[in-house]
């Protein structure tokens, strides 16, 4: 084995020093492995062993397992990342049962992937206490995606029971966790395999992946990292992403690099010259397990040409490297057509709207909800609309009692509708409860809903709720089949057509939580990223987790994105702007701070207020009155802490266009505004015009001018802003009448004195 | 500060200013907490004001009848005038005086309100010399053109749209104040805004397209509400201005006076209906060689013969019944030469002054063709009889002469009516004669002769007077004649297209002929909320308040514009009753008519006939009991929804029962109508104060005047008691003019006050002069429509729903044994919710 690797290495040694005679063989690996004697090391028993550790809460359970016997099982789900080789798994739960339960009846069945690994016994002693019991499961029984079961089987006495009873419950605490020791696997260089082992679907945490370029990354090599984050981030879709950025240094484990012919990383350096846009893996000299992922080129534009055919391409590629020979694009994307957001010129399929149509069946007498994710064009205008029409069809067992059956439809956890179930056809006989699926007894059932328009955010779910009430004769007559089933159509339909596209402006809301209004062309051709002449790795860090996030929400990579300083005039004019920088470097945001509603500049800052805020009890009475943005105060400061502000504004340069900056107190603070985007509770609490991160609090307020984006048909211009004043229309209405009514007064008094005049002859 | 009110307080309420708090509340409710009003003297005092509670005796629902009355007494019962009867309780009075002093603390700071300084402002406003200049002029009307576009169209929120309207109808109320046309105008055109507002509204906004049915109801709802709205307005449009023409004095040399042929057409009715015509149109003051009556008899009677030769008229009969009353008339136009021709329905008696009054319009104007002027009826339509409303409210027919004919004149589109009405012969002859193609040769005649460029004209003074139809049936048999021949006319010749009209003279045509139209639109109405009541169709898909603050400024405008304009000379409300009664009847007539002109024919209205017994006419209202009993089971339906519904429905769901509920009762209004009480009398009494004096046998004169007068007999009020016996013989006295004619008459009854007389007429000249000293004096009807109550919105409904009400106690009355324990459990629901209502005080001797 030994001897063997070590062959291996003086083969390719010489390919190396046989690589600058003769540059014409470009095909060859450029890479190769870099013979470094600390990376011979080759991986084995003694390389790092890991724990990860999940709670079960994490893995699609609730914050507490409530079990019952009649609810089939709790279902937990989890993926080992094909890097990995998984060397021990232990369950650590923690649950209490009831104290009605009898043992030896009862318990609790652990099981992993449909196989039995391990029975939690009930006892008279331990009942209603917390307990902790540690699982050890066989790792050979892992595969790639798991399935872990929690099931309960209760019972409390011996002759005629009742399932539902409400002394048969267990609890299992969703702290509880789930721990695996893992070991590194060192995977073949294989460009097949993209996006593993970079970015590996079962692993169900969050992306993180370094970027590495050389010591001073020019702004043309930025942008090619641009598109492969967000092209990553697309993939990593709701795990979400982040792209450390190493500057002229190899970090252990899986990373990016970008290097072309004049310009890469120090440790890279003996890398074979590139004749062409290019892509390859190779092994990270530094761990010598893990991968890289160079892409590169002669120059930065090839570079490009490289990350840009990684993005749309990746699917055709193999082997350890690959030359690009073209890369084009022959359809720019249009307007609104981001891949992830539903269409508008036509009603969408629900069947469009999820992965699997198997996610729209549901199984069991209370179900969990069917999901539906919608993402929608935050600038929808859907002013006066009578709502979103819905047009919904399902299909389930007929209910037995169809009282207490019902279908409750929510969007955002909030209830739209709730339908009653009914039983019409066949199957309203209680003692043929079985029917085979898929038969005539499934019920076809359409309903149009309409989903009130005003409750959509950018990130909405559908939710369909099935309840089916059991049946209940008496204490001993007890037929209790799981055999109930619910599916939502997937021709089912929501049509979003015909709303016109504006929006007040600045709202940050929207561009955390969609990226808007870059992302208004998918492939962020509008857009240009302002960074600092010389960035600092922090602003890499945040422009790439920034591109993430828009692939994550467009599910298309920003190809057609810019990046560039502040200096290149024509990529600033007629653009979208994003400027990154902190601490003063920001050239643009420097130039224009004085007319902004707030700033951070190193250690002096200011904050402004607007005039007024919209008054709950002055728009409870249905006025729509819109606040006061203009700045009322201002108050400059200086001083230390760690501080980071995302502020937005129309561009300077060109009106109807936005502008949206990230900048800190200092470098090491920027990240901080990714960190608060990626939690839920911080991102709902970000909007208006300027918001300042520091840890885990976001302050949002919306002062200074504002402008529009999109344009309304001609007659809702109008009516937009009169609807707001009903004082002021009455008054005008009142005048109108005046004066026509006093314009027919002289006519009819004219008119009648004609009458009784002019025949007088 | 809270000192300082509780001082005034005290002042106002009369209370001790220095006493504790709770003693002054007390003193301020109770009068005196030392005298409470169940103690003492103020007990029977205090039980006064509540006459329907028992004290002693408290029954179940007596709590709310307390507090309904407390609630009436304080805020609606006016302070009684007569103290000696009933004197409010110090307590109740202690809070009116409070009341009464908040509004007069409030009233200085609204704007001040002198009507007619207003008025005159107004018209200053509306005169000012600003809209002498075009520009400014034109400015103002195209900003205004573009205001009223955004005012009707703007969406609002529920909210925005309450202060809007609640904003529109505050002006309203305040322009009612202001007297005069500008103010008038005014209304019409915030009604006209409140309405077009509310039809925008219906149309972009309420109908929902997802669901057929919905959708289907929805817009036949709509295509009604647009015909109403679109009648409203052409309404408007007609009555703006009415013009108020005054008859114009003749020529005094009477070689320039021109001749004229008093026609008498006549089918079926009998002489004793003819014969006063006849009389009057003799003694009509015009000179003797130019004036020609001639009997147009289609029954081509010997009886009417002899009349008209032993009368010295003219008698014209024909061989066949072509074209009914037109052909009639037509036939008479070929043998007659007179300059002008007067046409009297063979009931319609005209006044001596009738062709003084009329025919100097024709003289000033050589194009005018047609001089029209009011019909009058002395008795009592059935409406009047069957619900007991005679002279009380305006007629049925008093809005379209009253308004709607002078408003029509204003436009020079005052259209003919068969009679009371003066045509110059040349024009109708060049038309032809009368129309033959419709069964409305009226109108039909008029418009012709308009379309030519003749002129029309209306005199809104009564001038001749006739008999109104006698039953409900017969009522609904003319007005579907009148239906079907307006259709037909908008079918064969309408208005609104061909040539020789002005615009304004098309929407006075167009609108007479639309307005016929109503029978399909009101039956929708009336059923429309059982469509969702019984399927669920939200025919107005809008949230309940919605509809309520969109509906609601639309119907209270339009009411309110409408009360100023007819208020004289309809009731608000009560054209609902009216359209509801025709409705069913109409709607197949109109809608045969408007698909094939031709087809139908020319019925007669019967006049002069008997009710012998009251009786209720199920024929003619089993329609309408077949609507209520589908509404009845709408309301339980509604009921059933409220209570095993959804909750998210129930606002909509009672919405819907109130709609419903209304319309039962204007049903029960139109079912009240069929219920026919007697009508014996064969002669009409006309209540008309007359001097007179009466001869008694002994010689003795008494100057009296008389309480009611018919061709048989008279009433006179006489000033002391005269002793007359039954069948004494008098002579009285009547004037006709300056001449004096004594007329034989018998004693029937005589008290302290009244006499009562039948005629004992000898000859022909006598009834014919008692004729002319009565019904065609020249000022017999003028003073008719005085003592009546003015209208106010608000009673028109409550009387229109009273009259609802006992429309469907009659028909419980009629169809159920009144001793069956199902009647007999109605009836005592019915006393028991009558029992809760508020209650004038009793007058008590406790003063």
């Amino acid at each position: 084995m030994r001897q063997l690797l070590l062959m291996i290495l003086s083969l390719t040694s010489f390919a190396l020093t046989a690589a600058p005679a003769a540059p014409a063989t470009s095909s060859a690996l450029p890479v190769a492995a870099l013979a470094t004697p600390s990376a011979a090391a080759a991986p084995d028993g003694s390389a790092a062993q890991l724990t990860r550790s999940f709670p079960l809460s994490g893995l699609g359970g609730a914050a507490v397992l409530r079990l019952h016997t009649t609810d089939g099982t709790e279902l937990l789900r989890f993926g080992t990342r094909a890097d990995e080789l998984v060397t021990r798994a232990v369950l650590k739960l923690r649950y209490s049962y009831s104290p009605a339960l009898i043992p030896g009846q009862s318990h609790i069945k652990v099981l992993l992937n449909d196989e039995v690994v391990s029975v939690l016994t009930v006892t008279h002693e331990n009942a209603g206490k917390t307990l902790t019991s540690e699982v050890e499961i066989d790792p050979r029984v892992l595969t790639d995606y798991n399935t872990l079961a929690l099931q309960f089987i209760g019972h409390y006495t011996d002759k005629c029971e009742d399932p539902l009873h409400s002394s048969l419950w267990a609890e299992v605490s969703g702290a509880s966790t789930l721990e695996l020791g893992v070991r590194p696997l060192a995977v073949g260089p294989d460009l097949a395999r993209l996006p593993e082992p970079f970015f590996d679907p079962r692993d169900s945490r969050r992306l993180t992946l370094p970027f590495v370029f050389a010591a001073k990354p020019t702004h043309a090599t930025l942008r090619a990292s641009a598109v492969t984050a967000s092209w990553f981030g697309k993939l990593a879709a709701w795990r979400g992403s982040r792209f450390p950025v190493m500057l002229n240094q190899l970090p252990r484990g899986h990373a990016v690099v970008f290097a072309t012919n004049v310009e890469r990383p120090a440790e890279l350096a003996a890398l074979r010259p590139f004749s062409g846009p290019s892509i390859a893996v190779m092994r990270n000299p530094v761990d010598q397990v893990s991968l890289l992922l160079l892409i590169g080129g002669r120059d930065a534009a090839e570079m490009k040409a490289a990350a840009d055919a990684l993005a749309r391409g990746s699917g055709a590629m193999s082997g350890s490297q690959i030359a690009i020979t073209k890369s084009s694009t022959e359809h720019p994307r249009a307007a609104y057509d981001a891949p992830n957001w539903v269409r508008l010129d036509r009603p969408m399929k629900f069947g469009e709207l999820v992965e699997d149509k198997q996610q729209l069946q549901v199984f069991g007498h209370v179900p969990a909800p069917v999901r539906v994710n919608l993402r929608i064009p935050p600038d929808l205008f859907t002013w006066n609309s009578r709502g979103v029409p819905v047009s919904l069809k399902f299909r389930y067992t007929p209910p037995i009692r169809t009282s207490e059956s019902r279908m409750s439809m929510s969007i955002n956890d909030e209830l739209v509708e709730s339908l009653n179930l009914r039983s019409s056809g066949q199957g309203g006989d209680s003692a043929h409860v079985v029917l085979p699926l898929l038969d005539s007894g499934l019920l076809g059932d359409g309903k149009e809903v309409l989903v009130p328009a005003f409750k959509l955010g950018s990130r909405n779910q559908l939710q369909y709720a099935f309840s089916f009430s059991y049946q209940k004769e008496s204490a001993c007559t007890e037929v209790q089949v799981d055999n109930v089933r619910a599916m939502i159509d997937a021709d089912s339909t929501i049509d979003f057509s015909g709303y016109p596209h504006y929006a007040e402006m600045p709202h940050l809301g929207y561009f955390a939580s969609a990226g808007f209004p870059f992302t208004k062309y998918a492939d962020l051709s509008q857009t240009t990223v302002v960074l600092p002449d010389v960035p600092a790795a922090q602003d890499i860090e945040v422009m790439l987790g920034l591109m993430g996030r828009m692939g994550e929400s467009t599910g298309y990579p920003a190809t057609q994105v810019e990046v560039s300083t502040a200096n290149d005039e024509s990529l600033l004019k007629n653009r979208d702007l994003l400027l990154i920088g902190a601490g003063g470097q920001q050239k643009l945001l420097q130039r224009w701070a004085a007319n902004l509603p707030a700033s951070l500049d190193g250690n002096s800052r200011r904050i402004s207020q607007p005039v007024s805020t919209a008054t709950r009890l002055f728009d409870g009475l249905g006025f729509g009155s819109k606040p006061d943005t203009q700045v009322a105060t201002s108050e400059s400061m200086s001083g230390g802490g760690a501080m980071a502000l995302m502020i937005g504004f129309e561009s300077p340069l060109t009106a109807g266009r936005s502008v949206v900056a990230v900048t800190a107190a200092a470098p090491q603070d920027m990240p901080q505004v990714l960190d608060a985007m990626a939690d839920e509770p911080l991102l709902r609490g970000m909007h208006g015009s300027a918001i300042f991160v520091s840890g885990k609090r976001v302050e949002s307020i919306l002062a200074g001018k504002t402008y529009t984006l999109g344009e309304l048909p001609i007659w809702t211009m109008i009516w937009f802003p009169m609807s707001g004043h009903p004082i002021l229309l009455g008054i005008m209405s009142v005048l109108a009448v005046l004066v026509f009514a006093f314009a027919l007064w002289r006519s009819l008094r004219a008119i009648a004195a004609r009458r009784l005049k002019v025949e007088k002859r | 500060m809270a000192g300082a009110y509780a001082i005034r307080l005290c002042a106002l309420a009369g209370a001790d200013a220095r006493a504790p708090w709770p003693q002054m509340l007390a003193q301020l409710l109770l009068c005196d907490p030392a005298r409470a009003p169940w103690l003492g003297a103020n007990r029977q005092r205090f039980a006064a004001s509540f006459p329907h509670i028992d004290f002693s005796r408290l029954r179940w629902g007596d709590p709310l009848r307390f507090v309904l009355q407390c609630l009436w007494l304080l805020l609606v019962l006016p302070e009684p005038s007569e103290a000696a009867q009933w004197q409010v309780p110090p307590a109740l009075r202690r809070v009116r005086t409070l009341l009464s002093l908040a509004w007069r603390r409030v009233a200085p700071w609204l704007p001040g309100m002198d009507p007619q300084r207003m008025e005159q402002r107004a018209e200053r406003m509306a005169d000012h010399s600003t809209w002498d200049l075009p520009l400014a002029r034109y400015l103002a009307y195209l900003a205004a053109a573009a205001l009223a576009v955004l005012c009707v169209t703007t969406p609002f929120s529920l909210t925005a749209q309450l202060v809007f309207v609640v904003l529109l109808w505050v002006i309203a109320l305040a322009m009612r104040q202001i007297p005069g046309p500008v103010a008038t105008l005014l209304l019409i055109v915030l009604s006209v805004t409140a309405s077009s507002r509310y039809m925008w509204w219906r149309m972009s906004s309420t109908l929902n397209w997802d669901e057929p049915l919905d959708f289907l109801w929805g817009l036949l709802l709509l295509a009604a509400e647009t015909y109403t709205w679109l009648v409203l307005l052409l309404g408007y449009a007609q009555s703006a201005w009415p013009l108020r023409r005054q008859p114009l004095n003749m020529p005094d040399a009477l070689t320039e006076w021109p001749s004229v042929d008093v026609y008498i057409p006549t089918y079926n009715e009998p002489l004793k209906v003819v014969m006063p015509t006849v009389y009057a149109a003799i003694g009509i003051d015009w000179p003797r060689d130019k004036l020609n009556v001639y009997l147009l008899d289609d029954g081509r009677r010997d009886e009417f013969r002899q009349f008209a030769e032993a009368s010295g008229i003219g008698y014209i009969a024909r061989s066949d019944n072509r074209h009914a009353k037109a052909g009639n008339l037509n036939n008479a136009l070929k043998i007659t030469d007179g300059e002008y021709i007067a046409i009297f329905d063979c009931d319609h008696i005209p006044t001596r002054s009738f062709l003084q009054s009329t025919l100097g319009w024709f003289l000033r104007d050589p194009k005018l063709a047609l001089m029209q002027t009011p019909h009058h009826f002395f008795s009592p339509d059935p409406f009047e009889r069957n619900l007991g409303l005679f002279r009380r409210t305006p007629n049925e027919g008093e809005l379209f002469y009253g308004v709607i004919q002078d408003g029509n004149d204003l436009w020079d589109a005052t259209f003919f009516c068969g009679s009371c009405a003066v045509l110059r012969r040349a024009p109708l002859e060049e038309v032809g004669g009368i129309a033959v193609e419709t069964v409305t040769e009226d109108a039909h005649t008029a418009l012709k002769m308009q379309r030519l460029g003749y002129h029309s004209a209306y005199i809104n003074v009564p001038l001749a007077a006739g008999l109104a139809t006698e039953s409900l049936s017969a009522h609904i048999g003319q007005r579907i004649r009148w239906a079907r021949g307006m259709a037909q006319i908008f079918r064969l010749d309408n208005p609104f297209l061909g040539k020789g009209l002005n615009w304004a003279q098309r929407i006075c045509y167009g609108n007479a002929m639309l307005h016929f139209l109503n029978g399909g639109p009101r039956l929708l109405f009336l059923t429309a909320p059982l469509a969702f009541l019984f399927f669920h169709a939200y025919v107005i898909y809008a949230p309940a308040t919605a509809v309520m603050l969109f509906v609601l400024p639309h119907m209270a405008h339009a009411n309110l514009t409408n009360s100023r304009i007819q208020g004289g000379h309809r009731h608000s409300f009560w054209a609902e009753v009216y359209e509801t009664v025709l409705a069913w009847y109409t709607v197949r007539p109109t809608m045969v008519a408007l698909i094939n002109p031709r087809k139908g024919k020319f019925n007669v209205t019967a006049k002069g006939g008997l009710v012998k017994d009251d009786y209720f006419d199920w024929t003619i209202s089993l329609p309408y009991l077949i609507i209520v009993g589908l509404n009845v089971a709408g309301v339980l339906a509604g009921l059933g929804r409220i209570f095993w519904g959804p909750a998210d429905e129930i606002a909509t769901t009672v919405l819907n029962l109130f709609w419903t509920v209304y319309n039962i009762l204007l049903l029960g209004g139109a079912i009240s109508v069929a219920s026919e009480t007697r009508q014996v009398r064969l002669s009409h009494r006309v209540t008309i104060r007359l001097p007179a004096v009466l001869h008694q046998p002994d010689g003795r004169l008494i100057r009296c005047q008389t309480v009611d007068f018919s061709d048989s007999g008279c009433a006179l009020s006489v000033p002391l008691a005269t002793g007359l016996q039954r069948d004494e013989k008098v002579m009285v006295s009547l004037w006709r003019g300056a001449e004096e004619h004594a007329f034989c008459a018998q004693v029937i009854s005589s008290d302290a006050t009244q006499v009562r007389l039948q005629w004992m007429l000898a000859s022909q000249e006598e009834q014919m002069m008692l004729i002319q000293c009565t019904f065609a004096r020249a000022d017999a009807w003028l003073s008719w429509s005085e003592g009546r109550e003015t209208d106010k919105p608000l009673r028109g409904l409550q009387s229109v729903l009273r009259v609802g009400i006992l429309g469907i106690v009659r028909v419980f009355h009629y169809a159920a044994p009144a001793d069956s324990s199902f009647s007999t459990r109605i009836r005592q629901s019915g006393g028991w919710l009558r029992g809760m209502l508020p209650r004038r005080p009793a007058a008590t001797g406790a003063r």
